[in-house]
């Protein structure tokens, strides 16, 4: 029942999620034909905006590209961190600030055993919201004529999820320090967002940055899996979990 | 003699410079029904936390149950054999009544499902009806029909009646009592309604800034407890008694009252040998006996 | 059966209800061999301590009053027994009814009465050996 309890919780921000993530791959992947003539009659604007600009143009002229760049590099990285960021608040540290944590505590489950269902909830939650609007892409792409490997989308969802567990986990450690729900939401956000940024204008970064492992970029590039930027994330997450449970074990409620 | 179903010895806990509980020594005997009481903020709730594992203790131990509070694996099992109601009743709001029966039920071996057919029914619970929907009242029945469903050997509730209108408090205590001559059950309840502590309480304890000031069978209270009003001639004399068992003494004019908790004889032989023009003992009741003990310590 | 006792008076549960056994005895409410209720139901019915009622009919048995029978219940205590009890009691009652007549006459209200009452009971207390249970445990 704690499965289910928290399924009850996060069920609203996974349906709104999931049903904005479905919609984005399908438009993306329909609207595609019309993104070609806009490519066409691209115009530089020079310096390093317009070195970027270049890239990303040359980037979306094949449909692998535009795929890669458009969902798995954008819509889905964004889209993920933040539902990553969204599902990791809850808990109860957050229910102590609305009264329900002494019901929670007083039942006979250890805290270990509360904010490891609640992580694993949240986990398969956050793998149906990259799975499921990815497979929708090689479904859509015959409509328009195109093809996309199912194989390259499952390898990207799993880099994307696995490449992303350090936000989750951030999320959860973040619930287990603060009451308040807003707080972890936002520095989640603000640190997607500032690396983000960074990579964008200090281009030497961006092949080390979690985004990029998120993404695939080298995997798009040269076919080569970031094994070592797995490693770091998934271990990183690791430790922050292992953190969050410490915290939760100390705490008074 | 039994163990008793909570021992706790030396408790203590400080929250930043505030020390909520300081030295608290509790005996719980099995089979009692036992009255926590004491102002807000005097440690009710922050004891009860304690025991539960909720929060950890500075210093002090204690067991439930013969399960050490302080280790995390007996905590579990303390919580499985015990029914808790929290001070703010809550529970997920998100959940209708139904759904809040189908969580809990599993997690307790010793559910009992025509005690929560039976509850539901005499509270007027309506399963499909959302938590949030609910009076507080309402919850708080839901709440204490979550406690008591669950079979367990010994109740901790924390303010059970608070919010219940009149009736709905005589139901509930009735229900306690039932339990109680039904089977062998502890119940542990804090309460600031000194009537109903008096009504079905057999044993109390006053706790005041963190400290047990009376603690005993509620029937040797009564019957040790006694007021002696004396009257002088002159105005009062100052009071000056060495015997121990005076809780408090009141000056006023060429009057004087002292509230006597044990010694009550020596103790008027004294008050006698002052030359009062007139000696009265009196019994008290228990909100005087909570009203003075707890003023006594400022 | 029982009249709800007053849970906050300074006179404790127990003894109330004690009082109420043996003044329907003394009336005749309860005769000999008359079966008292069940310690369960009289704690459900007045909404007190269920361990509070089985002091209650401990403590009447102890004076005689009642018979606990193993497996069957509480039962008022034959006649010959309680006799002098009761009849001792029956014959207090014209002595206080003098006594208070006095005290009004005197010009003393219900509340100075009761506090001479007690302190005098306390004075007894102190001095002579008397007929009562204990205080002190």
């Amino acid at each position: 029942m704690l499965w289910y309890r928290h399924w009850l919780e996060t069920r609203w921000r996974f349906f709104i999620g999931l049903a904005l993530l479905v919609a984005f791959s399908a438009m993306m992947v329909l609207t595609e034909p019309l993104v070609g003539s806009a490519l066409e009659n691209f115009q530089d604007p020079g310096g390093r905006i317009g070195e970027f600009l270049r890239e990303q143009v040359e980037t979306a002229k094949t449909y692998d590209g535009y795929v890669w760049q458009q969902w798995f590099s954008k819509n889905l990285l964004m889209g993920w961190i933040l539902l990553a960021t969204l599902i990791g608040v809850g808990g109860i540290v957050t229910e102590s600030s609305r009264g329900t944590a002494l019901f929670t505590l007083s039942l006979p489950v250890t805290r270990r055993r509360l904010l490891a269902v609640r992580a694993a909830t949240g986990a398969i939650e956050l793998a149906l919201l990259a799975l499921v609007p990815s497979l929708l892409i090689p479904l859509f792409s015959l409509a328009i004529g195109e093809s996309y490997s199912l194989a390259k989308t499952i390898v990207y969802v799993l880099l994307t999820i696995l490449g992303g567990a350090v936000f989750y986990a951030l999320s959860i450690l973040l619930s287990t320090i603060f009451s308040d729900q807003m707080k972890p939401i936002i520095i989640g956000i603000a640190v997607a967002f500032i690396l983000s940024t960074v990579t964008i204008f200090f281009k030497e970064f961006a092949p080390y940055s979690i985004l990029n492992v998120m993404s695939g970029g080298s995997y798009f590039r040269t076919g080569e899996l970031p094994w070592l930027g797995l490693a770091i994330s998934l271990a990183l997450a690791g430790a922050m979990f292992y953190l969050s449970l410490r915290i939760v074990e100390r705490r008074d409620f | 003699m039994s163990e008793p179903v909570i021992k706790t010895v030396g408790l203590k806990k400080s929250y930043k410079a505030v020390e909520a509980v300081c030295g608290l020594d509790l005996s719980v005997p099995r089979g009692s029904v036992y009255g926590f009481l004491g102002r807000n903020g005097a440690g009710k709730t922050t004891t009860i936390k304690m025991l539960l594992g909720m929060v950890a203790p500075d210093a002090g131990a204690g067991r439930v149950l013969g399960y050490a509070i302080e280790k995390r694996s007996d905590s579990l099992e303390i919580r499985r054999r015990t029914g808790f109601v929290s001070e703010d009743k809550g529970l997920y709001d998100y959940m209708t009544v139904g759904q809040m029966v189908e969580f809990t039920r599993p997690l307790f071996p010793a559910w009992r499902r025509e005690r929560e057919s039976q509850l539901l029914k005499s509270f007027d619970l309506p399963p499909a009806r959302k938590v949030k929907q609910l009076s507080k009242g309402m919850r708080t029945k839901l709440a204490l029909l979550l406690a008591l469903a669950r079979g367990s050997e010994l109740l901790i509730l924390d303010e059970p009646t608070e919010g219940l209108d009149p009736a709905a408090i005589e139901e509930v205590l009735q229900i306690l009592v039932r339990l109680v001559a039904q089977e062998e059950v502890t119940i542990f309840f804090s309460s600031h309604q000194i009537a109903e502590v008096e009504q079905i309480a057999d044993h109390i304890l006053i706790i005041n800034r963190g400290r047990a000031v009376v603690a005993g069978a509620l029937d040797d209270v009564k019957e040790n407890y006694r007021r002696i009003n004396l009257t002088f001639d002159g105005s009062a004399p100052a009071p000056s008694f060495e015997i121990a068992g005076i809780e408090r003494i009141q000056k006023d004019g060429r009057q004087m009252s002292l509230l006597v908790s044990r010694n009550l004889d020596e103790i008027i032989d004294q008050a006698r040998a002052l030359r009062a023009q007139t000696v009265d003992v009196v019994p008290v009741t228990l909100k005087e006996i909570f009203l003075e003990t707890v003023r006594s310590d400022e | 059966m029982f009249f709800k006792p007053n849970a906050s008076s300074g006179v404790p549960i127990y003894v109330q209800l004690m009082e109420q056994v043996k003044h329907a005895i003394e009336t005749g409410a309860l005769r000999a061999g008359e079966q008292l209720p069940a310690i369960r139901k009289v704690a459900e019915d007045l909404v007190i301590n269920p361990n509070t009622v089985a002091k209650v009919y401990r403590e009447l048995e102890h004076e005689g009053v009642i018979e606990l029978r193993q497996g069957s219940g509480a039962f008022v205590a034959d006649r010959r027994r309680g006799q002098a009890r009761a009849s001792s009691v029956i014959d207090a009652r014209p002595v206080i009814r003098n006594a208070v007549a006095r005290l009004l006459a005197l010009g003393l209200n219900e509340e100075e009465m009761r506090r001479l009452f007690e302190a005098e009971l306390t004075r007894l207390r102190e001095g002579a050996v008397t007929e009562f249970a204990p205080r002190k445990r």
